[in-house]
């Protein structure tokens, strides 16, 4: 093993080997990038000729003139002990790839809840500790190598490879939180490739909710490519939301991929406000009978944004119930994409699955897709769809004015209504920060 | 507050539907305006808030002798005027509390503060008052609400904005009798000198609740009669028939 190359960049996927052979990582977690980079590397991006990729090409994209760097390992260990936000079970906030300030509630700490940076987690877990490995570390492990193994994409690939930095939060058996941990990732920088990878592991009967920010500078191009790991043991409950606004320059790409076992909960939330280009997807596999997920979803794209997001809710096992809500609101050029699959499989018996898209046209030019897809293995199933796309409805507007609300009140109210029952069921920390960027995007368009 | 419809025309695309009315109401007056379906009453309260649907092609609405005509609909409604829905929408994402808590600030915006402890009092009285459990404060304007649940959530509205003149679109229709009584209720709560109120129905029962002071017949976009309570009774005998026999021309007219 080298030894540890503190802010050497490498260039683009081309960069991607002396990448990997350049990090002080464990054999266990080197070998999880290397079999990424095989996969990749024998594999081509993905195209419109793929379903979904259809509406979002990425062809004009020169992946290689984009730079990346880890994580400077010493800059977490300078900050770990920072002190606990009142309110907060944890907060980690990242500068790039950089942990720039790690907290975590001491009570927790000492009941042996992990919360701290992937580049120290991967220090401590290495090799060199004994040559055993910890529950938590097994974890870690198993879910990379089950996204490896699961991953259809290059952009996928090349995040196991090459991810930059990360978090890994690790709950112990019935540990149940109350206080949120945050997550706070600041990028900036021109040309560079960010990917940070978040693993949240709830051992059996656990309960948690993560916040994630990801913001940006206000300029340069950043490419995000990031990838959320969540494993739900039996009778754990997690809550994960993430906001996502980087800057209008940059781009972002993502996967989610929670795999919850028998009795387990997630509800899981998305408000896509940044980037140019934001091609994600959540996925979401009821492994264990009596498990459901409710998966939420705000965007508003304007300008010539383009925002493409994909859940899949995947039954695997009786029983289980999965919802979900996607509401986009579409500017100016703007281009709105959401695509929606329920997989049922032949153990999927009793399951009560169904998907809603609404999206709200603001004025001619701007475009929706909506693509709801049921694939059904079995019977006895309550499965259904429903999307709707629309413009503000006069009616309301109309209705609205004869209360004495202008017409720009009015309009805004309504787009703020159309958001509302996701918003309010979305962490109360997040929720005025997400009413905030609905207003300022608000243009009022008078249709009465 | 005087209201007065001058020879009013309005279509809705090539179909005329108001085809001159001329009505004259004031504060402390309450009007009933029947008629029999697609004689044009709902068209009238719709033209006379400016809904984007219908084109005005003659007359004038003044108020206080002002034309009102060329006013955008908040600005009709920011004089004193209320319009209680036939059909009230729903507003998904705005709960009850915090559009009426807005819609009361516009309202007397400039005449009194709306603080928040007064208005939630006053909410709450309003809400007992029109029968309307407190837990609705926390809902979606009329999202998911029944039928009579929406026009006593209009009503409840009414008591909350205190209008000086208010147009009831059809407040009575669906509603049971039980319901019917709490509506006319919140409307005699408001009824003073300084409140008119034009209650549009096509059945006598609410006339039972609420004694109109003047009533007038619509037919074919055109107020064919007017009087007292005695063209309710004649109604009542006669039926529409009556209306169709003596006032009817040979175009027909849709709502």
């Amino acid at each position: 093993m080298k030894n540890n190359t503190v802010g050497e960049v490498f260039t683009g996927v081309d960069g991607l080997g002396d990448y990997i052979a350049s990090l002080p990582e464990p054999e266990w977690l080197r070998e999880t990038r290397l079999a990424a980079l095989e996969r990749f590397s024998a594999m081509d991006w993905p195209d419109t000729a793929v379903e979904e990729w259809r509406r979002s090409d990425i062809s004009s994209y020169d992946f290689n003139a984009y730079n990346m760097r880890g994580a400077k390992q010493s800059a977490a260990a300078d900050s770990a002990d920072s002190q606990v936000e009142p309110g907060l079970a944890g907060r980690i906030r990242f500068e790039g790839p950089d942990a720039v300030a790690t907290s975590l509630d001491p009570d927790l700490a000492s009941q042996g809840v992990i919360f701290e940076p992937l580049s120290e987690f991967v220090l401590q877990n290495s090799a060199n500790h004994g040559g055993s490995i910890s529950k938590a570390t097994r974890a870690v492990r198993d879910l990379i190598m089950d996204s490896v193994h699961k991953a259809d994409n290059k952009l996928k690939l090349w995040h196991y490879a090459g991810w930059t930095h990360g978090v890994v939060l690790y709950v112990p058996r019935f540990m149940e939180i109350k206080n949120s941990f945050v997550l706070d990732f600041q990028e900036s920088g021109d040309s560079v490739i960010t990917a940070p990878q978040i693993f949240v592991v709830l051992e059996e009967g656990a309960r948690v909710e993560v916040i994630q920010r990801v913001h940006g500078a206000d300029e340069g191009e950043v490419l995000l490519n990031e990838s959320v790991d969540i494993h739900i043991g039996d009778g754990a409950a997690c809550r994960y939301v993430a906001l996502h606004n980087l800057n209008i320059d940059s781009s972002s790409f993502g996967t989610t991929l929670a795999r919850i076992s028998r009795d387990g909960h997630l509800h899981h939330g998305i408000a896509a406000f940044g980037s140019m280009f934001t091609k994600y997807r959540i996925d979401a596999e009821l492994n264990g009978p009596g498990s459901d997920v409710l998966l939420d979803g705000i965007y508003y794209p304007a300008e010539d944004q383009h925002v493409d997001l994909r859940t899949v809710q995947t039954h695997f096992a009786p029983k289980c119930a999965s919802h979900a809500l996607y509401r986009g609101a579409i500017r100016d050029e703007a281009h709105g994409v959401y695509q929606g699959l329920i997989y049922v499989g032949e153990e999927g018996s009793e399951t009560d699955a169904y998907l809603t898209n609404n999206n709200l046209l603001l004025n001619d030019g701007a475009q929706a897709d909506s693509i709801p897809c049921l694939q059904i293995h079995t019977n006895d199933v309550k499965c259904s769809h429903g999307s709707t796309t629309g413009k503000l409805n006069r009616n309301e507007v109309f209705y609205l004015a004869s209360r004495g609300f202008s017409p720009e009140e009015a309009e805004e109210i309504l787009l703020q209504g159309f958001f509302e029952p996701i918003v309010a069921r979305l962490p109360e920390a997040l929720q005025e920060e997400i009413r905030d960027l609905i207003a300022a995007r608000f243009v009022p368009v008078e249709i009465l | 507050m005087e209201i007065k419809i001058e020879g009013l025309e309005a279509k809705i695309g090539d179909t005329p539907i108001l085809r001159g009315v001329d009505l004259t109401m004031k504060s402390g007056e309450v009007h009933a305006l029947m008629g029999p379906n697609g004689s044009g009453k709902s068209t009238l309260s719709n033209v006379v808030f400016g809904h984007p649907s219908y084109e005005v092609t003659g007359g004038r609405v003044l108020v206080d002798g002002e034309d009102i005509l060329e006013m955008e609909p908040h600005e009709r409604a920011r004089l004193g005027l209320f319009l209680a829905f036939q059909y009230p929408v729903e507003i998904s994402g705005v709960t009850v509390g915090r559009f009426l808590r807005r819609a009361v600030e516009i309202r007397f915006e400039g005449q009194k503060e709306v603080r928040t402890k007064g208005f939630l009092k006053d909410l709450r009285e309003a809400m007992d008052f029109m029968e309307i459990d407190q837990q609705f404060i926390n809902r979606y304007l009329n999202e998911g609400f029944s039928g009579g649940e929406k026009k006593r959530m209009e009503i409840l509205q009414m008591l909350m904005l205190q209008p000086q003149f208010s147009i009831l679109d059809e407040t009575d229709s669906g509603l049971d009798i039980d319901a019917l009584a709490v509506v006319a209720r919140g409307v005699n709560k408001m009824r003073d000198h300084d409140f008119g109120a034009l209650i549009i129905t096509h059945y006598q029962r609410i006339l039972d609740h609420i004694k109109p002071d003047f009533v007038h017949i619509m037919y074919q976009g055109r107020i064919v009669t007017s009087g007292g309570g005695e063209i309710v009774t004649e109604l009542e005998k006669r039926g529409y028939d009556w209306v169709r026999a003596q006032y009817g021309q040979e175009e027909e007219v849709h709502e």
